[in-house]
């Protein structure tokens, strides 16, 4: 089947692209100023010391040959040391990477509903009431910062209207649900345990919408954008004159077409939303590894920082493969042309 | 004998504006257009001349910047400019059908061929909604009746798959899958080359002629419109100017623009430079007031430039609409007129 062997072919270069991400990131961190076997031990650790764990750590050996001892202990999950919380950094983003996760596919969920929903909608009548209000509220979205929003919603759904809880993950008299993926309100749905899901939900609420807002309001736009422009086509045009319902016509013949550049767009955000949901997190005190990985920065705890931007990476691999895999099912001539559009 | 029944559609008056940048673009001037039950009309005229947006508004397909500013359209009974929106779309499904220009833009490109012409059979009410078998029998049925080979597979594959003349083939299966009054074919040939052209022009007219449908043809070939009409309407700068039975129009052309596009048409055996018609269409934003040809008519003389001339009826349906064909007109200025080159 053509279909199959795109995917395979597409995945099959996704790992030449990790290999080239995996060399990246290993020279910044090698790169980067500073004696690893003194960050490591101390300044006031004696040079014996030091040299003993360079000869442990293959420090001494050329670059290649320390590349592939690194590589080696990164594919089996072994980064190293936190410094900053003194533990191996797998398991440090073991336990923060879940909870940002599940804060993202909130958001996505909100962006992919929000944005093609309202470009849709907002392409059937342009320059109507909707695509105007639409409009001018979308430069809000475009222009306002998360972070911003973020304080927005705790003033107004935590301080005046004491709707939603403010910061964390649970509130301090719930007991997180067993684990079993580490997404607490799926967690929570699985065991039982729906007072948890429930207010683990509540906590995600507020930080994912903050997160989701510019996606939203830049997705809404590409999405209209790209259905104005397919409505001007004859086949549409041809399709109305058949006979089928404007709603089908918007929904399915012309929304197909019109989907790739914001499916693209969606995916992508929400890849960069790893990296950017640092922002949300730290306004609503939200243990994510985003906010993990800036602390790791600003601590210069390297080994946490590498953990974290190869997990960014590998997820931007396969958001693009699934990007990939998405837009050849909505255009055939991807699928089965093996092109690009 | 046709001529002495109703007609099926009957255009009074119509005006369309474009709204253009700076102010409106009058398009159709004022346009009279009577079709009878199973009567086949060629429109010809230069490109920009207004046969699309003619044939568009009889299925309100319009692009959105196109104003109808004035006139009727009946077609059937209905009322087609003041119809509602279920009423409207009882007629696209199941007595109008339309040929687009371009068969490599008038098919959606990421269903497939089947997909696109079972909706429209779903939406006629040619079988039932839900029964899948009846759709997919009738859409092999129609693109049989195209003398599609293999329409079986033509089914599952994509337009890009397909042929131009494959692509128009469908097209004109999907048209006439539904219709079962009135047919509008938009230049359907003009993106085939010359041997498929044929093969395509035939069909129409023989699938037509089989329900014994109307016809409105767009062409600016007269050998096409010699091939396929009873009766040939040649439109100038939003309206119609000359309309006359096929054989006389062909031999007695009476309008001079009608004059200068039959000198305009290559021979084979001509080996002269052909004189064909000086200048181009007037600016739609600013027409002449008068007759629309008169700034490229080598006859005009002053009341041309004053007021738009009326049909004249000179006898066997032949109608035109010049002033040399006003009997008010004194002949000496007539001869005079026509004396000038």
């Amino acid at each position: 089947m053509a279909g199959f062997k795109y995917i395979l072919k597409r995945m099959a270069w996704s790992i030449f692209v990790l290999f080239g991400l995996s060399i990246l990131i290993f020279c910044i961190a090698r790169v980067i100023p500073g004696d690893t076997a003194t960050m490591a031990l101390g300044s006031t650790a004696s040079e014996h010391a030091k040299e003993l764990y360079r000869e442990q750590n293959h420090l001494n050996e050329p670059l290649p040959v320390q590349y592939f001892y690194w590589i080696g202990d990164a594919v089996r999950g072994n980064f190293g040391n936190s410094t900053q919380t003194k533990r191996p950094v797998a398991t440090d983003i073991k336990e923060f990477l879940p909870a940002t996760l599940e804060l993202i596919a909130f958001a996505a969920i909100l962006e992919i509903i929000g944005g093609i929903g309202l470009g849709v909608l907002t392409a059937r009548k342009p320059g109507g009431l909707l695509d105007n209000s639409v409009r001018v509220t979308s430069y809000l979205g475009i222009a306002t910062p998360s972070f911003v929003w973020g304080i927005l919603f705790m003033l107004i759904f935590c301080h005046w209207t004491h709707l939603l809880p403010t910061i964390g993950r649970l509130s301090s008299n719930i007991v997180p649900p067993k684990n079993i993926t580490g997404l607490y309100v799926i967690d929570g749905i699985l065991t039982g345990n729906t007072a948890a899901a429930w207010d683990a939900f509540k906590h995600i609420i507020m930080p994912g919408t903050a997160l989701a807002l510019t996606g939203i309001a830049q997705s809404a736009r590409m999405t209209r954008a790209s259905m104005l422009d397919n409505m001007d086509k004859d086949y549409v045009s041809a399709e109305i004159a058949a006979g089928i319902p404007m709603r089908r016509v918007m929904w399915v013949y012309v929304l197909r077409p019109s989907a790739i550049p914001a499916v693209s767009m969606i995916a992508l955000d929400i890849a960069a939303m790893l990296g950017n949901a640092f922002m949300v997190e730290q306004v609503f005190s939200y243990p994510g590894v985003s906010k993990y990985c800036l602390n790791a920065i600003l601590n210069k705890d390297l080994n946490a920082v590498v953990g974290v931007v190869l997990v960014i990476g590998v997820s931007f691999l396969l958001v693009n493969i699934m990007v990939d895999i998405i837009s050849a099912f909505l255009d055939p001539r991807i699928r089965l042309q093996g092109g690009t559009i | 004998m046709v001529e002495q029944k109703q007609p099926i559609l009957r255009i009074e008056d119509l005006y369309i504006n474009y709204k253009v940048y700076g102010g409106y673009s009058y398009v159709i001037d004022g346009l009279n257009l009577n079709v009878f039950p199973g009567e086949k009309i060629a429109l010809v005229g230069e490109s920009g001349c207004g046969k699309t947006t003619t044939v568009k508004s009889i299925l309100r397909v319009l692009p959105k910047q196109a104003k109808i500013a004035g006139g009727s359209i009946v077609f059937d009974g209905h009322d087609v400019l003041n119809i509602k929106p279920n009423e409207l779309n009882e007629v696209r499904r199941r007595k109008m059908s339309m040929i687009f220009q371009d068969p490599t833009a008038s098919l959606n490109p990421v269903f497939t061929i089947g997909k696109q012409i079972s909706d429209s059979i779903k939406y006629s009410g040619l079988a039932d909604r839900k029964d899948k078998k009846a759709i997919k029998e009738r859409a092999i049925q129609a693109l049989n009746d195209c003398s599609m080979p293999d329409p079986e597979r033509i089914m599952g594959n994509y337009p890009f798959q397909l042929s131009g003349g494959m692509r128009q083939r469908v097209c004109i299966a999907m048209a006439l899958a539904t219709a079962s009054k009135f047919m509008i074919a938009d230049e359907p040939t003009t993106n085939l080359d010359v041997t498929i052209q044929d093969q395509v022009l035939k069909l129409i007219r023989n699938l037509t002629d089989e329900k014994d449908m109307s016809l409105i043809l767009i062409t600016h070939s007269m050998g096409v419109a010699r091939m396929m009409a009873d009766r040939i309407c040649v439109m100038y700068a939003g309206n119609i100017v000359e309309n006359a039975k096929t054989e006389e129009l062909l031999e007695k052309p009476q309008h001079p623009y009608t004059v200068g596009l039959m000198n305009s048409i290559p021979k084979l055996t001509g080996d002269s430079i052909l004189s064909g018609i000086p200048g181009r269409l007037p600016s739609y934003l600013t027409p002449p007031p008068g007759c629309r040809f008169s700034t490229r008519c080598p006859h005009a003389f002053d009341s041309c430039f004053v007021k738009k001339p009326p049909f004249y009826d000179i006898g066997n349906g032949h109608q035109v609409a010049c002033y040399l064909h006003d009997k008010s007109v004194p002949q000496s200025i007539k001869e005079e007129a026509v004396s000038n080159e």
